[in-house]
């Protein structure tokens, strides 16, 4: 069995549903691009079971099965019939613990072809399916909008930056632009493909030690203090997520995310000509010089307290 | 002891002083009056100073609010006010006939703390009239050269006002973030 599997097993469980969970895994595997396999209960590294818990390996992820629909998985239980982003983050989670590296390709090359889109402000396109439900995408108005009747799926698979490989960019005409639905921004689902598509790592296009420059404050990160820092930071000069994991003493999961969303947005791009030619740069403020106002972050501080504002996220 | 002071500003009828009433500790002094002849302004009342409210800190320092209309007549003061601020709240009003001009002009009287990144700006009235959106704000900003942040905001709320100023600190910060440099928002002299 190669490493890039993951393994599961049935313990327990009835035939039918048995044939559910089995159905619903291989469209998982289909998903996340790696290979899920059936294992013995003592070496699986997911075992669901009903009733009493068959003994495992460590590290086995044990899913008690539950009839109660209205309940929410909670760790380690699952209702049936389980919902598809409950069993795809299972075996995410299960391929994360064990550096099983996602089927992020096709994902990555659909987010790509999509920031290259709007980058460039490019003629409107579709995202769909096979059966052609999706989305529209206005670039150049940085907008988009649903398109056909299982539109709120591919939105789904969009904002969710879950594998896209059933999905495709194709040109549209104006005959089928007429169809679209009402147009909404485009940033806050950019944004929040971006920040899913983390759990592919940094857009591999972008080095982690690639200078990044803020063009436009990401508004979009209000209201996280790990964002709002980040954002504090480039805001004040390029760079790279590796300086920023260093110097905001942030989790580099954030400042992947944060990476991600930003530069699908716009709001921050390569500090690099050939990539963003024609960008106007910000007038970055000269770094101020050391001076007698060290005392500023002690003012800073006791402005917050006379405020109420919480201390504990600040920069 | 030395004053501080964080500087208000919106164009005319933006709220400032109820931005300012939501953190100060004194009841802010109105500084708009209802002139006899109206018919001709927006919502019938006009500035003729400045909005105040202070907030005394733990340390014995206080913390000056000033607000101030920018445009009309009271471009001039702009610079002014803004020299020796930590930062300045930028309040828009979307519900004026062209909110981002009145930004572009906002920002041409506190340039000085745009550039360096001491401003951050909120946005009233977007529940009811959702255009500009924020984009459209970012995207404002970004042709002008400006990076600042830009959030929705109802001057009312007195969390809302929090928010903002919490990144505006955090931007000033961030400019002074190797610790004991100044940048324009750290030369704080006391008020005008």
């Amino acid at each position: 069995m190669g490493n890039d599997a993951i393994t599961y097993c049935v313990h327990a469980v009835s035939v039918r549903e048995c044939a559910l969970l089995t159905t619903m895994i291989d469209r998982v595997s289909r998903r996340i691009g790696r290979p899920i396999r059936y294992a013995p209960a003592a070496v699986a590294q997911i075992v669901f079971f009903e009733g009493r818990r068959p003994a495992g390996s460590r590290g086995t992820v044990f899913v008690q099965l539950t009839r109660d629909s209205g309940r929410e998985p909670g760790p380690g239980t699952l209702p049936m019939p389980p919902h598809m982003t409950h069993m795809l983050e299972l075996f995410a989670g299960a391929a994360r613990d064990r550096g099983i590296a996602l089927g992020c390709g096709p994902a990555t090359d659909t987010v790509r072809a999509v920031c290259d889109l709007f980058q460039k402000a490019g003629p409107p396109h579709a995202l769909v399916n096979e059966t052609d439900d999706g989305l529209l995408l206005f670039p150049g108005a940085r907008q988009f909008a649903r398109f056909g009747r299982n539109a709120d799926e591919t939105a789904a698979q969009f904002f969710q930056s879950e594998p896209l490989q059933d999905l495709r960019l194709k040109r549209m005409d104006d005959a089928a632009l007429a169809l679209a639905g009402d147009r909404q921004s485009a940033e806050p689902a950019l944004w929040y493909m971006g920040m899913a598509h983390a759990r592919c790592g940094l857009f591999p296009w972008v080095s982690i030690d690639s200078l990044l420059r803020m063009r436009a404050w990401p508004y979009l990160a209000a209201g996280s203090p790990a964002l709002e820092k980040i954002a504090a930071l480039l805001r004040v000069r390029p760079h790279s997520a590796s300086a920023l994991v260093s110097e905001a003493g942030m989790a580099a999961d954030d400042v992947i995310a944060f990476v991600n969303a930003a530069l699908s947005c716009g709001f921050i791009t390569l500090a690099d000509p050939a990539y963003d030619a024609g960008a106007d740069s910000p007038p970055y403020a000269p770094r101020p010089a050391k001076g007698s106002h060290g005392a500023l972050p002690v003012m800073l501080n006791a402005i917050r307290k006379a405020l109420g504002i919480p201390f504990h996220d600040r920069a | 002891m030395t004053a501080l002071k964080l500087v208000f500003a919106g164009s005319l009828g933006t709220e400032t002083a109820t931005a300012i009433r939501a953190i100060s500790e004194i009841k802010p002094l109105p500084a708009e009056v209802r002139p006899l002849d109206h018919r001709h302004l927006d919502n019938g009342w006009t500035p003729v100073a400045m909005d105040h409210g202070m907030l005394t800190l733990g340390d014995g320092r206080t913390l000056h609010l000033y607000g101030t209309p920018a445009g009309l007549r009271f471009d001039f003061p702009g610079p002014i006010i803004a020299q020796g601020a930590l930062g300045a709240v930028l309040l828009m009003d979307n519900s004026r006939p062209d909110p981002l001009a009145d930004l572009a002009v906002c920002l041409q009287a506190f340039q000085s703390l745009a550039v360096a990144g001491a401003v951050a700006i909120g946005v009233g009235r977007m529940n009811h009239h959702p255009r500009p959106a924020l984009d459209d704000y970012a995207g404002a900003l970004a042709r002008l050269r400006i990076v600042a942040p830009v959030l929705p905001l109802d001057p009312r709320d007195r969390r809302d006002v929090l928010r903002l100023l919490q990144v505006l600190f955090r931007q000033i910060e961030a400019m002074n973030g190797d610790g004991g440099t100044a940048g324009p928002a750290a030369s704080a002299q006391g008020p005008p």
